[in-house]
């Protein structure tokens, strides 16, 4: 294992979360495939209502840090997990909770949109059927969540048509709803607009600003334009070691840490 | 206090021709710089030698200094949207953007005195005090001007915090100088249009100073990230050193 060449403990900006409540946090949560260790003892707090963007270059951990969020990591051969996630005092990792109910409360969203081989309609009612919901109490939260995302407009006439026939940008958007029809805590997105194009990206951008009141959202990206659009607090990892939390406009325009200005200006190795 | 290099980094970018970019701009400004210093410099002369001969040129480099600021202000918007600067690359171009407009008003003032300077070149025999007191103020403004520019050159915050505590004192023998003038008006009425005159170069030089302490504000924010104009930060921490 490496050692890095920098003071790996976390900075955070003074009094950054003095205001907001807290929806998540991690507590020293470190992580390893086999023997190599990915993420270490990352402190992370999660602002409710809010966005939070990780940003990191690639390979930094960002994805591996969400996947533990809503316990996706677990299902990996060789993984070992320590610390906490705490979700309203309960550590999903350990406490009784069942892992679907993490991720009913922790939702996640993919870089590439991945819809079922099911309708519009379907694809969005997906999770609200595994929870007991019957047809009859489906179409409210359904058309919920798609007006959510700005779809419905466009598919309201056509929701028994496959899923597969919308646009990658309708698509991602599709798949952010179906995470939404569960009304979830938090909204985890990996890279969401990693498969869209730029105008679709812009979309989505504007989309996730009006998403960011409903619920948690933790934005991984290593699109920094991006995170500097939408996000309110941009955290940034580096070699699986948490560096910096702070509100977005400081991170860009004045980081604490070295290592981050290096990041965000570009000066990375 | 911190040291400047804490905060700016000049360090070389993954993209070398955006370090470049970055650098050219930084050396055109300078450049600009020198060329108000020249004005003002030969502003002084013809002011104090009374060689009207001395300004010849200022016409001409008026004209280069203009130019110098339209190019790097749209080299500044050409970064800007091209590259989307962050952290301590984008505050060098907004210092810079910022520093642009003082700088050539700056030179404006300079080219004002100028031709005051002619104007006045002839007129009295007993303007000795009065063109010694101008040149004293003069030598204020310049020297604020090179330590501003060199605060930028160098990222040198505790020579912005000199240059900002000096321009109190360009204030206070402005003052002085308007008190001579005035007493000069009343005694020698007949001398007015002549006194007027000079305490409009007066003026812009006291202008001038206000112009330098903010080209210092701008290179503290570029140096500590925080915009310390109109907080008394700058001021409260240059009493602290006294
Ligand atoms: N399933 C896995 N097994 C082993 N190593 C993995 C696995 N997934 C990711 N990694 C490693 O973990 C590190 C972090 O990857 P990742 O979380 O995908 O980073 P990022 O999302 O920031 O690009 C990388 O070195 C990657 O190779
Ligand atoms: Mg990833």
């Amino acid at each position: 294992m490496a050692t890095p060449d920098f003071d790996s403990t976390t900075t955070i900006a003074a009094q950054l979360f003095d205001d907001v409540a807290i929806a998540l946090r991690t507590r020293s949560l470190s992580l390893w495939f086999e023997q190599r260790q990915i993420l270490h003892a990352i402190d992370l707090a999660v602002p409710a209502e809010r966005i939070l963007a990780v940003i990191g270059p690639s390979g930094s951990g960002k994805t591996s840090l969400l996947r533990c969020l809503n316990r996706l990591n677990e299902e990996v051969h060789g993984c070992r997990i320590d610390g906490e996630v705490l979700l309203e005092g309960a550590d999903l990792l350990r406490a009784a909770v069942p892992v679907h109910e993490v991720r009913r409360r922790v939702g996640m969203v993919f870089p590439k949109p991945d819809p079922f081989p099911l309708s519009i309609y379907e694809n969005v009612a997906y999770g609200l059927r595994l929870l007991g919901l019957r047809r009859a109490a489906l179409d409210a939260p359904v058309e919920d969540a798609l007006r959510a995302v700005a779809l419905w407009d466009e598919v309201a006439d056509r929701l028994d048509a496959p899923a597969f026939a919308l646009t990658p940008g309708q698509q991602q958007r599709l798949a952010i709803a179906r995470a939404l029809a569960l009304q979830p805590q938090v909204l985890l997105m990996d890279e969401p607009a990693a498969a869209l194009d730029p105008q679709s990206s812009l979309h989505l951008e504007d989309l996730l600003r009006r998403l960011g009141r409903r619920c948690a959202i933790v934005l991984a990206t290593h699109n920094l334009q991006q995170a500097a659009r939408v996000a309110d607090y941009a955290a940034f990892i580096s070699d699986g070691r948490l560096i910096e939390v702070n509100d977005t406009d400081t991170l860009f325009t004045n980081p604490l840490r070295r290592e981050t200005e290096d990041y965000v200006t570009g000066r990375y190795g | 206090m911190p040291t400047s290099t804490e905060h700016v980094h000049l360090s070389a970018h993954i993209s070398r021709q955006f370090s470049q970019e970055l650098e050219d701009v930084r050396r055109k400004v300078l450049a600009m710089g020198g060329l108000v210093e020249e004005q003002l410099a030969v502003a002084l002369r013809v002011l104090t030698d009374g060689d009207a001969r001395l300004g010849v040129e200022v016409t001409a480099r008026e004209d280069r200094i203009n130019a110098a600021e339209i190019e790097i202000d749209s080299q500044c918007t050409q970064i800007l949207a091209r590259r989307q600067p962050a952290a301590s690359d984008l505050r060098l171009v907004l210092t810079v953007m910022k520093m642009l407009g003082d700088i050539e008003r700056i030179g404006d003032e300079a080219k004002r005195i100028e031709r005051i300077a002619e104007g006045l070149i002839g007129e009295d025999s007993h303007g000795e005090e009065p063109t010694a007191a101008l040149a004293a103020l003069g030598s204020h403004a310049r020297d604020m001007l090179r330590g501003a520019l060199d605060a930028f050159a160098r990222l040198d915050e505790r020579l912005a915090l000199d240059v900002i505590r000096r321009d109190r004192r360009i204030d206070a023998r402005y003052r002085e100088l308007l008190a001579l003038l005035t007493a000069r008006m009343r005694a020698v009425p007949d001398a007015i249009p002549e006194e007027l005159e000079r305490l409009w170069a007066a003026r812009a030089l006291e202008r001038i100073g206000d112009r330098c302490k903010n080209l210092c504000e701008y290179v503290l924010y570029l140096v500590r990230g925080k915009d310390v104009r109109h907080t008394g930060l700058a001021r409260n921490e240059d009493t602290a050193g006294e």
